[in-house]
């Protein structure tokens, strides 16, 4: 059976501190070891930056929903925003053999979520993105 | 986040703790290059009370790093935590950065300015 709960937050960025209390509340209540608090940790700072930064054409006030769910083999997060239609997984991985200062800025969150987690997907359903990462335990 | 340093022989440490995210790695930037712009030449980070990096927290290590390397010092890390480790890694930077299981090692290193 799964252990899940479900976050909301504005679209701000003053949200993303009690967003990561939550979670690391809700894994640490249901066993989970650092590995998966730090992933999903990760996961949700990075996509949630991206969505607040770039995700908007205007600058009204939006909701953002964060599902967590605890399988017995693996960790689930689903996020989902009223944004524009964005798939952060359709960008080409940043070249991190390059001297650190020649580097281009952006793509180093998404690059770090696609190999700190198991599977990254992306949907547009009911002019929603949706976002789905998981982690096996 | 709350940043605290100390003196170790020769090393300025600078201990991170909570998370350096998207909120934290501006005020972490400005620290370290304002201590470097200060006179600090050997500086060593401190990640061991360090419980989140994000992204934008390992780009705000890139540029105290380069800060010291141009003014002829030595920068380093340590206390990484396995995770922290892997995202050093993952983002080509582990060979990049002096890395030290403790402070102890680092001050063993001998090449500090």
């Amino acid at each position: 059976m799964a252990a899940e709960t479900t976050l909301r937050l504005r679209n701000d960025f003053s949200e993303l501190s009690a967003v990561a209390d939550s979670t690391t509340e809700f894994l640490e209540a249901n066993g989970s070891g650092p590995d998966i608090v730090f992933a999903a940790n990760l996961a949700i700072e990075e996509l949630v930056t991206n969505i607040i930064k770039y995700g908007y054409d205007d600058a009204n006030e939006h909701e953002i929903t964060i599902h967590l769910a605890k399988h017995p083999d693996h960790f689930a997060i689903r996020i989902c925003d009223d944004g524009h239609r964005f798939n952060p997984f359709d960008q080409p991985p940043p070249d991190t053999t390059l001297p650190a200062a020649e580097r281009e800025i952006g793509g180093l969150g998404i690059h770090f979520v696609r190999n700190m987690l198991d599977s990254c997907s992306h949907e547009w359903s009911e002019g929603k993105n949706i976002v789905t990462v998981t982690k096996n335990l | 986040m709350e940043i605290t340093e100390h003196q170790e022989g020769s090393i300025l440490v600078v201990a991170v703790e909570g998370r350096i995210d998207h909120t934290g790695a501006g005020a972490f930037q400005e620290y370290t290059v304002r201590r470097i712009n200060e006179g600090v030449r050997s500086l060593v980070i401190d990640f061991s009370k360090t419980s989140f990096v994000a992204s934008m927290g390992i780009r705000a290590i890139i540029v105290p790093a380069q800060e010291v390397s141009r003014v002829g010092g030595r920068f380093g890390l340590t206390g990484l935590s396995p995770q922290v480790r892997q995202l050093f890694e993952v983002a080509g930077l582990l060979t990049v950065f002096n890395t030290y299981p403790t402070i102890a090692d680092a001050l063993a290193d001998g090449e500090w300015a």
